[in-house]
């Protein structure tokens, strides 16, 4: 006879990667809908399902911008950051909401890791790079 | 090439943050889904109900994706009954 599985042991089972970029792709066209609280609903399951899903963490970060919950948004950005401290994304998250609840020092130093790795040619992606100069430009303001 | 007036902003110019986003997965790939999402839906809200009150980190986990769920299928236009 089997030993009935404990809830922790069935909820081990997991999703696919494929799954759960399918859904992650419903959370992203949520928020360009500005269908925040789905995206919201969504990324929140992801990062329950899987800590190390680094987008469901981004898209939580996002979330907490667009409803100035600066603080919500930075703690997001530090999960992805931890998880993913080269992600182009990542980086510029963690930057864009240490700015956002004044902590210059953490932005100050994620800016100078990013700008070595553009320098480098590491990050090419031109989105990337443009709100890289936007966040640089913003933390010489802050910083003048 | 000049941009037509007419033409839309691109995404950066919309939100930079969310142009930075990760492009992953396809979401008319979800309703190919619909059967093993409505399946998860029922069994985590089943074993919501087995769960004892004083574990709360297996509460927070199955409410949280019983959420996510709720509200895919919703989007599907699957029925959720409470």
């Amino acid at each position: 006879m089997n030993r009935p599985r404990s809830p922790s042991e069935l909820l081990r089972r997991g999703y696919s990667d494929e799954e759960l970029h399918h859904l992650y792709a419903l959370a992203r066209i949520s928020l360009e809908a500005g269908e925040i609280k789905r995206a919201e609903l969504i990324a929140q399951g992801l990062v329950e399902i899987n800590p190390t899903f680094i987008p469901g963490w981004l898209i939580l970060s996002y979330v907490g911008i667009w409803n100035r919950d600066h603080e919500h948004a930075a703690n997001s950005a530090r999960q992805a950051f931890r998880l993913a401290s080269r992600d182009p994304a990542s980086m510029l998250y963690l930057i864009g909401t240490s700015l956002l609840v004044s902590d210059i020092q953490d932005a100050g130093t994620v800016l100078g890791e990013m700008g070595e790795l553009i320098e480098a040619g590491r990050i090419q992606d031109q989105d990337c790079i443009r709100l890289y100069r936007m966040l640089l430009a913003r933390f010489q303001t802050r910083t003048r | 090439m000049k941009r037509s007036a007419v033409s839309p902003p691109d995404d950066f110019s919309n939100s930079p943050f969310f142009a930075v986003l990760p492009v992953l997965g396809d979401t008319t790939k979800l309703p190919t889904l619909k059967t093993s999402l409505f399946a998860r839906f029922e069994n985590v809200t089943t074993l919501k109900k087995s769960v004892g009150p004083e574990d709360r980190a297996t509460i927070k986990k199955l409410q949280a994706e019983e959420s996510m769920l709720r509200s895919v299928l919703e989007w599907l236009k699957v029925r959720v009954d409470e």
